[in-house]
Protein backbone atom coordinates (compact mmCIF):
# COMPACT_ATOMS: atom_id res chain seq x y z
CA UNK A 1 0.00 0.00 0.00
CA UNK A 2 2.87 2.22 0.91
CA UNK A 3 3.98 2.23 -3.02
CA UNK A 4 0.86 3.71 -3.90
CA UNK A 5 0.17 6.77 -1.67
CA UNK A 6 4.20 7.68 -2.95
CA UNK A 7 4.13 10.64 -5.25
CA UNK A 8 6.19 8.86 -8.26
CA UNK A 9 4.55 10.63 -11.46
CA UNK A 10 7.06 8.30 -14.34
CA UNK A 11 6.33 5.21 -12.16
CA UNK A 12 3.02 6.14 -12.77
CA UNK A 13 2.52 6.65 -16.16
CA UNK A 14 4.88 3.80 -16.76
CA UNK A 15 2.89 1.64 -14.54
CA UNK A 16 -0.64 3.21 -16.73
CA UNK A 17 1.15 2.28 -20.36
CA UNK A 18 2.13 -1.26 -19.05
CA UNK A 19 -2.02 -1.90 -18.34
CA UNK A 20 -2.78 -0.05 -21.81
CA UNK A 21 -0.32 -2.66 -23.04
CA UNK A 22 -2.13 -5.31 -21.80
CA UNK A 23 -5.27 -4.43 -22.45
CA UNK A 24 -4.09 -3.74 -26.36
CA UNK A 25 -3.23 -7.61 -26.57
CA UNK A 26 -6.55 -8.50 -24.79
CA UNK A 27 -8.34 -6.64 -27.60
CA UNK A 28 -6.43 -8.53 -30.13
CA UNK A 29 -7.07 -11.70 -28.44
CA UNK A 30 -10.91 -10.58 -28.31
CA UNK A 31 -11.23 -9.50 -31.99
CA UNK A 32 -9.19 -12.56 -33.61
CA UNK A 33 -12.69 -14.58 -32.63
CA UNK A 34 -14.68 -12.48 -34.46
CA UNK A 35 -13.03 -11.17 -37.95
CA UNK A 36 -16.15 -10.35 -39.61
CA UNK A 37 -16.93 -7.93 -36.60
CA UNK A 38 -13.29 -6.52 -37.39
CA UNK A 39 -14.22 -5.97 -41.16
CA UNK A 40 -17.48 -4.32 -40.18
CA UNK A 41 -16.44 -1.97 -37.20
CA UNK A 42 -14.04 -0.40 -39.81
CA UNK A 43 -16.67 -0.22 -42.48
CA UNK A 44 -19.34 1.23 -40.17
CA UNK A 45 -16.61 4.26 -39.45
CA UNK A 46 -15.94 4.44 -42.75
CA UNK A 47 -19.60 5.30 -43.27
CA UNK A 48 -19.49 7.88 -40.44
CA UNK A 49 -16.78 9.69 -42.06
CA UNK A 50 -18.41 9.06 -45.33
CA UNK A 51 -21.72 10.51 -44.61
CA UNK A 52 -19.73 13.52 -42.74
CA UNK A 53 -18.05 14.45 -46.05
CA UNK A 54 -20.66 14.15 -48.55
CA UNK A 55 -23.13 16.44 -46.09
CA UNK A 56 -20.67 18.97 -45.76
CA UNK A 57 -19.86 18.92 -49.66
CA UNK A 58 -23.30 19.09 -50.40
CA UNK A 59 -23.64 21.81 -48.47
CA UNK A 60 -21.08 23.44 -49.31
CA UNK A 61 -21.60 22.85 -52.96
CA UNK A 62 -25.31 24.83 -52.74
CA UNK A 63 -24.16 27.84 -53.02
CA UNK A 64 -21.45 27.38 -56.48
CA UNK A 65 -18.28 28.06 -54.07
CA UNK A 66 -18.99 30.81 -52.15
CA UNK A 67 -20.18 29.61 -49.05
CA UNK A 68 -18.85 29.91 -45.65
CA UNK A 69 -19.88 28.12 -42.64
CA UNK A 70 -20.02 30.73 -40.22
CA UNK A 71 -16.78 31.86 -41.31
CA UNK A 72 -15.55 28.45 -41.94
CA UNK A 73 -14.46 27.38 -45.65
CA UNK A 74 -14.28 24.41 -47.44
CA UNK A 75 -11.05 23.72 -46.90
CA UNK A 76 -11.09 24.65 -43.52
CA UNK A 77 -14.23 22.51 -42.63
CA UNK A 78 -12.59 19.37 -44.05
CA UNK A 79 -9.59 20.30 -41.26
CA UNK A 80 -12.18 20.29 -38.38
CA UNK A 81 -13.99 16.67 -39.59
CA UNK A 82 -10.47 15.60 -39.56
CA UNK A 83 -9.99 16.81 -35.97
CA UNK A 84 -13.62 15.37 -35.32
CA UNK A 85 -12.77 11.80 -37.23
CA UNK A 86 -9.23 11.20 -35.14
CA UNK A 87 -11.65 12.01 -31.35
CA UNK A 88 -14.36 9.65 -32.66
CA UNK A 89 -11.75 7.01 -33.89
CA UNK A 90 -9.54 7.45 -30.72
CA UNK A 91 -13.01 6.94 -28.39
CA UNK A 92 -13.25 3.50 -30.31
CA UNK A 93 -10.08 2.61 -29.90
CA UNK A 94 -9.74 3.09 -26.20
CA UNK A 95 -12.86 4.39 -24.37
CA UNK A 96 -15.80 2.15 -25.89
CA UNK A 97 -16.58 0.46 -22.76
CA UNK A 98 -18.22 3.53 -21.90
CA UNK A 99 -20.91 1.96 -23.50
CA UNK A 100 -21.25 -0.38 -21.00
CA UNK A 101 -21.21 1.65 -18.16
CA UNK A 102 -24.68 2.51 -17.18
CA UNK A 103 -25.00 -2.02 -17.25
CA UNK A 104 -21.77 -2.57 -15.59
CA UNK A 105 -22.85 -0.38 -12.34
CA UNK A 106 -26.57 -1.37 -12.44
CA UNK A 107 -25.35 -5.47 -12.41
CA UNK A 108 -22.56 -4.44 -9.59
CA UNK A 109 -19.85 -5.07 -12.20
CA UNK A 110 -17.71 -2.36 -10.98
CA UNK A 111 -15.74 -4.57 -8.33
CA UNK A 112 -12.95 -5.93 -9.57
CA UNK A 113 -11.93 -2.30 -10.70
CA UNK A 114 -12.17 -0.84 -7.28
CA UNK A 115 -10.15 -3.06 -5.66
CA UNK A 116 -7.45 -3.45 -8.22
CA UNK A 117 -4.31 -0.94 -7.10
CA UNK A 118 -5.22 1.79 -9.66
CA UNK A 119 -7.60 4.28 -10.77
CA UNK A 120 -11.05 2.83 -11.24
CA UNK A 121 -12.27 5.34 -13.84
CA UNK A 122 -8.94 4.53 -16.21
CA UNK A 123 -8.97 0.72 -15.74
CA UNK A 124 -12.51 0.59 -15.85
CA UNK A 125 -12.71 3.06 -19.22
CA UNK A 126 -9.37 2.18 -20.64
CA UNK A 127 -10.48 -1.76 -20.76
CA UNK A 128 -11.89 -2.39 -24.23
CA UNK A 129 -8.40 -1.44 -26.67
CA UNK A 130 -10.03 -1.70 -30.08
CA UNK A 131 -7.85 -2.74 -33.17
CA UNK A 132 -10.38 -1.91 -35.81
CA UNK A 133 -10.38 1.51 -34.07
CA UNK A 134 -6.88 1.19 -33.99
CA UNK A 135 -7.55 0.77 -37.96
CA UNK A 136 -9.84 3.27 -37.91
CA UNK A 137 -7.61 5.78 -36.25
CA UNK A 138 -4.96 5.37 -39.21
CA UNK A 139 -7.76 6.35 -41.70
CA UNK A 140 -8.87 9.48 -39.91
CA UNK A 141 -5.15 10.66 -39.58
CA UNK A 142 -5.64 10.29 -43.38
CA UNK A 143 -7.90 12.34 -43.93
CA UNK A 144 -6.76 14.84 -41.37
CA UNK A 145 -2.80 15.23 -43.06
CA UNK A 146 -4.87 15.29 -46.88
CA UNK A 147 -7.44 18.24 -45.21
CA UNK A 148 -3.91 19.87 -44.23
CA UNK A 149 -2.47 19.89 -47.66
CA UNK A 150 -5.17 21.69 -48.78
CA UNK A 151 -4.69 24.69 -46.18
CA UNK A 152 -0.79 24.09 -46.19
CA UNK A 153 1.12 26.77 -47.46
CA UNK A 154 -1.90 29.56 -48.43
CA UNK A 155 -3.18 29.86 -45.00
CA UNK A 156 -0.84 27.70 -42.63
CA UNK A 157 3.00 27.77 -42.21
CA UNK A 158 4.19 24.47 -42.26
CA UNK A 159 6.69 24.97 -39.84
CA UNK A 160 3.96 26.29 -37.45
CA UNK A 161 2.65 22.67 -37.89
CA UNK A 162 5.71 21.16 -36.69
CA UNK A 163 3.70 22.38 -33.19
CA UNK A 164 0.15 23.11 -33.05
CA UNK A 165 -0.53 19.64 -34.74
CA UNK A 166 1.17 17.82 -31.51
CA UNK A 167 -0.40 20.12 -29.59
CA UNK A 168 -3.98 19.94 -31.06
CA UNK A 169 -3.72 16.17 -31.13
CA UNK A 170 -2.61 16.16 -27.63
CA UNK A 171 -5.55 17.76 -26.60
CA UNK A 172 -7.86 16.02 -28.61
CA UNK A 173 -7.15 12.90 -26.63
CA UNK A 174 -6.96 14.82 -23.34
CA UNK A 175 -10.63 16.35 -23.88
CA UNK A 176 -11.63 12.88 -25.40
CA UNK A 177 -10.90 10.81 -22.28
CA UNK A 178 -12.18 13.28 -19.75
CA UNK A 179 -15.27 14.10 -21.67
CA UNK A 180 -15.77 10.31 -22.33
CA UNK A 181 -15.80 10.05 -18.13
CA UNK A 182 -18.15 13.04 -17.66
CA UNK A 183 -20.79 12.32 -19.45
CA UNK A 184 -21.43 9.20 -17.49
CA UNK A 185 -21.08 9.89 -14.22
CA UNK A 186 -24.67 11.03 -14.17
CA UNK A 187 -25.47 7.00 -13.92
CA UNK A 188 -23.92 6.97 -10.49
CA UNK A 189 -27.26 8.99 -9.59
CA UNK A 190 -29.60 7.91 -12.24
CA UNK A 191 -28.81 4.24 -12.59
CA UNK A 192 -29.51 2.97 -15.73
CA UNK A 193 -30.89 6.11 -17.48
CA UNK A 194 -28.84 6.39 -20.51
CA UNK A 195 -28.85 9.96 -19.16
CA UNK A 196 -24.69 9.46 -20.12
CA UNK A 197 -25.45 8.31 -23.85
CA UNK A 198 -27.70 11.52 -24.34
CA UNK A 199 -25.51 13.46 -23.04
CA UNK A 200 -23.12 12.19 -25.07
CA UNK A 201 -25.21 11.85 -28.02
CA UNK A 202 -26.35 15.68 -27.55
CA UNK A 203 -22.71 17.06 -26.86
CA UNK A 204 -20.78 15.39 -29.24
CA UNK A 205 -23.32 15.95 -32.22
CA UNK A 206 -22.80 20.08 -31.19
CA UNK A 207 -19.26 19.86 -31.09
CA UNK A 208 -18.76 18.31 -34.34
CA UNK A 209 -19.86 21.55 -35.96
CA UNK A 210 -18.40 24.95 -35.83
CA UNK A 211 -18.97 26.33 -32.46
CA UNK A 212 -19.62 29.71 -34.10
CA UNK A 213 -22.93 28.34 -35.49
CA UNK A 214 -24.86 28.53 -32.09
CA UNK A 215 -25.83 30.95 -30.58
CA UNK A 216 -22.87 32.92 -28.26
CA UNK A 217 -24.55 31.71 -25.01
CA UNK A 218 -23.91 28.33 -26.25
CA UNK A 219 -20.65 28.50 -27.97
CA UNK A 220 -19.15 30.07 -24.46
CA UNK A 221 -21.01 26.80 -22.56
CA UNK A 222 -20.06 24.16 -24.88
CA UNK A 223 -16.24 26.41 -24.94
CA UNK A 224 -15.92 26.50 -21.46
CA UNK A 225 -18.55 24.49 -19.54
CA UNK A 226 -18.85 21.70 -20.77
CA UNK A 227 -15.55 21.65 -23.29
CA UNK A 228 -15.92 20.05 -26.25
CA UNK A 229 -14.50 22.58 -28.00
CA UNK A 230 -11.34 20.57 -27.42
CA UNK A 231 -11.99 17.67 -29.51
CA UNK A 232 -12.71 20.05 -32.35
CA UNK A 233 -13.15 23.14 -32.44
CA UNK A 234 -10.18 24.20 -30.43
CA UNK A 235 -7.66 21.73 -31.90
CA UNK A 236 -8.97 22.95 -35.42
CA UNK A 237 -8.56 26.22 -35.17
CA UNK A 238 -5.17 26.45 -33.16
CA UNK A 239 -3.83 24.00 -36.07
CA UNK A 240 -5.52 26.73 -38.75
CA UNK A 241 -4.06 29.83 -36.85
CA UNK A 242 -7.68 30.92 -36.38
CA UNK A 243 -7.42 31.69 -32.50
CA UNK A 244 -5.96 34.62 -30.54
CA UNK A 245 -2.65 33.52 -29.36
CA UNK A 246 -3.32 34.29 -26.20
CA UNK A 247 -6.75 31.98 -25.48
CA UNK A 248 -4.40 29.44 -27.76
CA UNK A 249 -2.01 29.29 -24.60
CA UNK A 250 -4.47 29.52 -21.94
CA UNK A 251 -7.59 27.55 -23.31
CA UNK A 252 -5.82 23.97 -22.04
CA UNK A 253 -5.72 25.64 -18.46
CA UNK A 254 -9.86 25.25 -18.85
CA UNK A 255 -9.31 21.69 -20.28
CA UNK A 256 -7.12 20.54 -16.83
CA UNK A 257 -9.58 22.32 -14.99
CA UNK A 258 -12.33 20.82 -16.42
CA UNK A 259 -10.92 17.29 -16.02
CA UNK A 260 -10.00 17.70 -11.83
CA UNK A 261 -13.70 18.37 -11.61
CA UNK A 262 -14.77 14.71 -13.20
CA UNK A 263 -11.95 13.37 -11.23
CA UNK A 264 -13.81 14.73 -8.50
CA UNK A 265 -17.44 14.20 -8.90
CA UNK A 266 -16.43 10.68 -10.20
CA UNK A 267 -14.97 9.73 -6.97
CA UNK A 268 -18.18 11.11 -5.44
CA UNK A 269 -20.51 9.49 -7.81
CA UNK A 270 -18.06 5.83 -6.80
CA UNK A 271 -18.35 6.63 -3.40
CA UNK A 272 -22.18 6.13 -3.34
CA UNK A 273 -21.57 2.61 -5.33
CA UNK A 274 -22.52 -0.07 -3.42
CA UNK A 275 -22.18 -3.16 -5.80
CA UNK A 276 -25.43 -4.65 -5.81
CA UNK A 277 -27.07 -1.57 -7.89
CA UNK A 278 -29.06 -4.51 -10.28
CA UNK B 1 -57.21 -21.69 -38.27
CA UNK B 2 -59.59 -19.40 -36.96
CA UNK B 3 -58.52 -19.93 -33.31
CA UNK B 4 -55.12 -19.01 -34.50
CA UNK B 5 -56.82 -15.92 -36.21
CA UNK B 6 -58.36 -15.39 -32.65
CA UNK B 7 -55.54 -15.79 -30.68
CA UNK B 8 -53.33 -13.65 -32.55
CA UNK B 9 -54.76 -10.31 -31.78
CA UNK B 10 -54.87 -11.39 -27.82
CA UNK B 11 -51.64 -12.13 -27.96
CA UNK B 12 -50.00 -9.16 -30.06
CA UNK B 13 -51.89 -7.20 -27.10
CA UNK B 14 -50.21 -8.58 -24.27
CA UNK B 15 -46.73 -8.55 -26.25
CA UNK B 16 -47.41 -5.04 -26.48
CA UNK B 17 -48.64 -4.33 -22.62
CA UNK B 18 -45.63 -6.17 -21.34
CA UNK B 19 -43.18 -4.12 -24.02
CA UNK B 20 -44.92 -0.98 -22.43
CA UNK B 21 -44.05 -2.02 -18.93
CA UNK B 22 -40.65 -3.22 -19.98
CA UNK B 23 -39.59 0.02 -21.16
CA UNK B 24 -41.11 2.41 -18.35
CA UNK B 25 -39.15 0.18 -15.69
CA UNK B 26 -36.66 2.68 -15.44
CA UNK B 27 -38.00 5.94 -15.47
CA UNK B 28 -35.56 8.29 -16.36
CA UNK B 29 -33.98 5.74 -19.12
CA UNK B 30 -37.54 5.48 -20.38
CA UNK B 31 -37.40 9.50 -20.50
CA UNK B 32 -34.33 9.30 -22.45
CA UNK B 33 -34.95 6.28 -24.62
CA UNK B 34 -38.15 6.93 -25.57
CA UNK B 35 -39.16 10.31 -25.26
CA UNK B 36 -35.99 12.29 -26.31
CA UNK B 37 -35.85 10.09 -29.02
CA UNK B 38 -34.81 11.61 -32.49
CA UNK B 39 -34.90 15.60 -31.49
CA UNK B 40 -31.27 15.92 -30.71
CA UNK B 41 -29.82 15.91 -34.24
CA UNK B 42 -32.19 18.13 -36.41
CA UNK B 43 -31.93 21.01 -33.80
CA UNK B 44 -28.12 20.73 -34.65
CA UNK B 45 -28.94 20.71 -38.57
CA UNK B 46 -30.72 24.03 -38.00
CA UNK B 47 -28.12 25.81 -36.69
CA UNK B 48 -25.59 24.72 -39.32
CA UNK B 49 -28.38 25.51 -41.90
CA UNK B 50 -28.80 29.12 -40.58
CA UNK B 51 -25.50 29.48 -40.27
CA UNK B 52 -25.12 28.87 -44.04
CA UNK B 53 -28.21 30.83 -45.17
CA UNK B 54 -26.80 33.68 -43.49
CA UNK B 55 -23.26 33.26 -45.66
CA UNK B 56 -26.08 33.61 -48.68
CA UNK B 57 -27.08 36.18 -47.39
CA UNK B 58 -28.87 39.22 -49.64
CA UNK B 59 -28.83 41.75 -47.00
CA UNK B 60 -31.46 39.95 -45.29
CA UNK B 61 -29.80 37.57 -42.83
CA UNK B 62 -30.32 34.50 -45.73
CA UNK B 63 -34.44 34.91 -45.51
CA UNK B 64 -34.53 35.21 -49.49
CA UNK B 65 -31.67 33.20 -50.40
CA UNK B 66 -32.64 30.03 -52.02
CA UNK B 67 -30.00 27.28 -52.00
CA UNK B 68 -31.21 23.93 -53.93
CA UNK B 69 -34.64 24.57 -54.31
CA UNK B 70 -34.99 25.49 -50.69
CA UNK B 71 -35.40 28.58 -48.69
CA UNK B 72 -34.66 29.03 -45.13
CA UNK B 73 -38.38 29.17 -43.90
CA UNK B 74 -38.68 25.91 -45.68
CA UNK B 75 -35.64 24.39 -43.99
CA UNK B 76 -36.78 25.76 -40.77
CA UNK B 77 -40.26 23.42 -41.65
CA UNK B 78 -38.53 20.78 -42.74
CA UNK B 79 -36.25 20.65 -39.43
CA UNK B 80 -39.64 20.72 -37.81
CA UNK B 81 -41.33 17.87 -39.50
CA UNK B 82 -37.74 16.13 -39.11
CA UNK B 83 -38.14 16.07 -35.81
CA UNK B 84 -41.61 14.47 -35.76
CA UNK B 85 -41.29 12.02 -38.22
CA UNK B 86 -37.93 10.86 -37.16
CA UNK B 87 -39.50 10.00 -33.76
CA UNK B 88 -41.73 6.96 -35.44
CA UNK B 89 -39.13 5.19 -37.99
CA UNK B 90 -38.41 2.07 -35.64
CA UNK B 91 -34.71 2.34 -34.34
CA UNK B 92 -31.95 -0.30 -35.35
CA UNK B 93 -31.27 -0.38 -31.32
CA UNK B 94 -35.38 -1.55 -31.05
CA UNK B 95 -34.32 -5.19 -31.12
CA UNK B 96 -32.51 -7.77 -29.11
CA UNK B 97 -32.63 -10.51 -31.33
CA UNK B 98 -29.28 -10.90 -32.40
CA UNK B 99 -27.94 -11.04 -28.24
CA UNK B 100 -30.73 -13.55 -27.87
CA UNK B 101 -28.65 -15.72 -30.96
CA UNK B 102 -25.31 -15.27 -30.03
CA UNK B 103 -26.44 -16.39 -26.00
CA UNK B 104 -28.33 -19.24 -27.23
CA UNK B 105 -31.67 -18.20 -25.86
CA UNK B 106 -33.48 -18.65 -28.75
CA UNK B 107 -34.51 -22.12 -28.17
CA UNK B 108 -37.17 -21.09 -25.51
CA UNK B 109 -39.14 -19.02 -28.43
CA UNK B 110 -38.84 -21.73 -30.34
CA UNK B 111 -40.89 -24.21 -27.67
CA UNK B 112 -43.68 -21.50 -27.38
CA UNK B 113 -47.14 -22.80 -28.71
CA UNK B 114 -47.25 -19.83 -31.18
CA UNK B 115 -45.00 -17.74 -33.65
CA UNK B 116 -42.16 -16.07 -32.44
CA UNK B 117 -42.49 -13.07 -34.71
CA UNK B 118 -45.95 -11.95 -32.80
CA UNK B 119 -43.44 -10.76 -29.71
CA UNK B 120 -41.11 -8.67 -31.90
CA UNK B 121 -44.49 -7.61 -33.63
CA UNK B 122 -45.36 -6.49 -29.99
CA UNK B 123 -42.18 -4.58 -29.69
CA UNK B 124 -42.74 -2.76 -33.10
CA UNK B 125 -46.24 -1.94 -32.09
CA UNK B 126 -46.10 -0.77 -28.39
CA UNK B 127 -42.84 1.47 -29.72
CA UNK B 128 -45.51 2.94 -32.70
CA UNK B 129 -47.98 3.85 -30.45
CA UNK B 130 -45.41 5.27 -27.44
CA UNK B 131 -44.18 7.35 -30.49
CA UNK B 132 -47.13 8.78 -32.25
CA UNK B 133 -47.95 10.09 -28.80
CA UNK B 134 -44.52 11.23 -28.49
CA UNK B 135 -44.46 13.20 -31.90
CA UNK B 136 -47.26 14.69 -31.59
CA UNK B 137 -46.86 16.33 -28.28
CA UNK B 138 -43.30 17.49 -29.91
CA UNK B 139 -44.97 18.74 -32.77
CA UNK B 140 -47.68 20.53 -30.32
CA UNK B 141 -44.95 22.20 -27.95
CA UNK B 142 -42.83 23.40 -31.39
CA UNK B 143 -46.41 24.40 -32.89
CA UNK B 144 -46.72 26.46 -29.57
CA UNK B 145 -43.37 27.88 -29.21
CA UNK B 146 -42.71 28.81 -32.55
CA UNK B 147 -46.28 29.34 -34.63
CA UNK B 148 -45.48 31.32 -37.51
CA UNK B 149 -42.22 29.07 -38.56
CA UNK B 150 -43.63 25.61 -37.21
CA UNK B 151 -44.56 22.95 -40.10
CA UNK B 152 -48.58 22.35 -40.56
CA UNK B 153 -49.27 20.26 -42.78
CA UNK B 154 -51.54 21.73 -45.54
CA UNK B 155 -54.50 19.37 -45.40
CA UNK B 156 -55.90 16.59 -43.60
CA UNK B 157 -55.55 14.12 -46.74
CA UNK B 158 -51.60 15.11 -46.79
CA UNK B 159 -51.08 14.07 -42.97
CA UNK B 160 -52.99 11.01 -42.95
CA UNK B 161 -50.69 9.85 -46.60
CA UNK B 162 -47.70 11.30 -44.71
CA UNK B 163 -48.64 8.90 -41.92
CA UNK B 164 -48.91 5.99 -44.30
CA UNK B 165 -45.71 6.49 -45.82
CA UNK B 166 -44.10 6.92 -42.23
CA UNK B 167 -45.23 3.49 -40.76
CA UNK B 168 -44.62 1.61 -44.25
CA UNK B 169 -41.47 2.75 -44.13
CA UNK B 170 -41.07 2.48 -40.15
CA UNK B 171 -41.90 -1.06 -40.88
CA UNK B 172 -39.49 -1.78 -43.51
CA UNK B 173 -36.43 -0.21 -40.58
CA UNK B 174 -38.39 -3.37 -38.41
CA UNK B 175 -37.94 -5.77 -40.85
CA UNK B 176 -34.51 -4.92 -42.02
CA UNK B 177 -33.17 -4.61 -38.44
CA UNK B 178 -34.68 -8.37 -37.95
CA UNK B 179 -32.92 -9.55 -40.96
CA UNK B 180 -29.71 -7.78 -40.04
CA UNK B 181 -30.22 -9.16 -36.57
CA UNK B 182 -30.72 -12.77 -37.78
CA UNK B 183 -27.59 -12.45 -39.71
CA UNK B 184 -26.32 -13.34 -36.31
CA UNK B 185 -26.88 -16.70 -36.84
CA UNK B 186 -23.80 -16.74 -39.27
CA UNK B 187 -22.06 -13.46 -38.08
CA UNK B 188 -22.42 -13.58 -34.40
CA UNK B 189 -22.10 -9.95 -33.36
CA UNK B 190 -23.99 -7.90 -35.61
CA UNK B 191 -24.66 -4.28 -33.98
CA UNK B 192 -21.98 -2.49 -35.86
CA UNK B 193 -23.91 -3.62 -39.30
CA UNK B 194 -27.21 -2.34 -37.55
CA UNK B 195 -25.42 0.90 -37.08
CA UNK B 196 -24.06 0.68 -40.16
CA UNK B 197 -27.77 0.78 -41.65
CA UNK B 198 -29.09 3.62 -39.62
CA UNK B 199 -25.90 5.17 -41.36
CA UNK B 200 -27.13 4.01 -44.91
CA UNK B 201 -30.58 5.17 -43.36
CA UNK B 202 -30.51 8.47 -42.13
CA UNK B 203 -28.25 9.78 -44.96
CA UNK B 204 -30.24 8.69 -48.20
CA UNK B 205 -33.71 9.30 -46.58
CA UNK B 206 -32.98 13.20 -45.57
CA UNK B 207 -31.98 13.00 -41.85
CA UNK B 208 -28.95 15.15 -42.85
CA UNK B 209 -29.81 16.99 -45.73
CA UNK B 210 -33.53 16.85 -47.66
CA UNK B 211 -32.91 14.56 -50.56
CA UNK B 212 -34.89 16.76 -52.91
CA UNK B 213 -32.04 19.67 -51.96
CA UNK B 214 -29.10 17.17 -52.72
CA UNK B 215 -27.34 16.84 -56.16
CA UNK B 216 -29.94 15.40 -59.31
CA UNK B 217 -28.08 12.25 -59.40
CA UNK B 218 -28.34 11.59 -55.73
CA UNK B 219 -32.14 12.15 -55.99
CA UNK B 220 -32.72 10.02 -58.70
CA UNK B 221 -30.89 6.87 -56.92
CA UNK B 222 -32.30 7.80 -53.44
CA UNK B 223 -35.97 8.26 -54.53
CA UNK B 224 -35.93 4.38 -55.63
CA UNK B 225 -35.39 2.99 -51.99
CA UNK B 226 -37.53 2.89 -48.98
CA UNK B 227 -35.73 5.65 -46.62
CA UNK B 228 -36.27 8.77 -48.91
CA UNK B 229 -40.42 7.46 -48.81
CA UNK B 230 -40.05 7.41 -44.92
CA UNK B 231 -38.29 10.90 -44.22
CA UNK B 232 -37.80 13.18 -47.00
CA UNK B 233 -41.33 12.43 -48.61
CA UNK B 234 -43.37 13.04 -45.86
CA UNK B 235 -42.45 15.86 -44.92
CA UNK B 236 -42.40 17.31 -48.20
CA UNK B 237 -46.33 16.28 -48.24
CA UNK B 238 -46.63 17.80 -45.44
CA UNK B 239 -45.03 20.70 -46.35
CA UNK B 240 -47.41 20.81 -49.63
CA UNK B 241 -44.01 20.38 -52.15
CA UNK B 242 -45.50 16.56 -53.29
CA UNK B 243 -48.91 15.91 -53.65
CA UNK B 244 -51.18 12.68 -54.63
CA UNK B 245 -49.29 11.49 -57.49
CA UNK B 246 -46.22 11.32 -55.21
CA UNK B 247 -47.40 9.68 -52.45
CA UNK B 248 -49.21 6.76 -55.08
CA UNK B 249 -45.62 6.42 -56.12
CA UNK B 250 -44.42 6.43 -52.83
CA UNK B 251 -47.21 3.73 -51.51
CA UNK B 252 -46.10 2.04 -54.64
CA UNK B 253 -42.05 1.66 -53.98
CA UNK B 254 -42.31 1.18 -49.96
CA UNK B 255 -45.26 -1.79 -50.71
CA UNK B 256 -43.14 -3.74 -53.03
CA UNK B 257 -40.01 -3.09 -51.02
CA UNK B 258 -42.01 -3.99 -47.69
CA UNK B 259 -42.94 -7.44 -49.72
CA UNK B 260 -39.37 -7.72 -50.38
CA UNK B 261 -37.89 -7.43 -46.70
CA UNK B 262 -41.03 -9.48 -45.42
CA UNK B 263 -39.84 -12.21 -48.07
CA UNK B 264 -36.11 -12.04 -46.97
CA UNK B 265 -36.65 -12.16 -43.46
CA UNK B 266 -38.39 -15.26 -43.94
CA UNK B 267 -35.63 -16.82 -45.84
CA UNK B 268 -32.96 -15.55 -43.44
CA UNK B 269 -34.93 -16.69 -40.32
CA UNK B 270 -35.42 -20.00 -41.55
CA UNK B 271 -32.14 -21.08 -42.74
CA UNK B 272 -30.75 -19.43 -39.93
CA UNK B 273 -32.92 -21.89 -37.59
CA UNK B 274 -31.38 -24.46 -39.64
CA UNK B 275 -27.78 -23.55 -38.47
CA UNK B 276 -28.84 -22.88 -34.59
CA UNK B 277 -27.93 -25.83 -32.56
CA UNK B 278 -29.07 -23.98 -29.13
CA UNK B 279 -25.50 -23.19 -27.32
CA UNK B 280 -24.45 -20.16 -27.35
CA UNK B 281 -21.35 -17.89 -25.57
Amino acid sequence: MGSRTKWDPLGRIAWGLRVQGRYLRIGFVRKSQFRWEFVNQVVMDVLFYVSFVLTFDILYGLGDGGLTLAGWTYEEMRVYLGMVFVADSLHMTFLGQQWHFGNDLKDGRLDSFRVRPGSTAYLYFFQRFSPEGLTNLVLAVGWLVYALIGVVPEQVEPLSLLWTLPAALAVVAWSQAFLTIAYNVSEFWLTHSDVGHLVQTFVSTFGERPLEVYPSGLTRFLIFVLPVAGFGWYPASLVLGRLDPLFAAAYPLVLVAFAVGVVFVFRRGLARYESALG
Amino acid sequence: MSALAARYPRLLGRTVGYEFRKRIQFRTGFFVREVLYGVVEPLVMLFVYAALYRSADAGDGGAGASLGGWTFDEIVQYVAGLMVVRKLVFHNRGLELANEIFEGRVTKYLVMPFRFFVLLQGRFVQYTLLQIFSAAAVWGIGYAAFTERWIVPVSGTATIQALTLVLMGSYCCFLLYFVINALAFWLDVVWSLLVMAWFVISFTGGALVPVSQMPEPFFRVFSAFFPYWTITAPIELLMGRLDASDFQRGFLVLALQLLLLELLRRVVWRRGLARYVGAGM
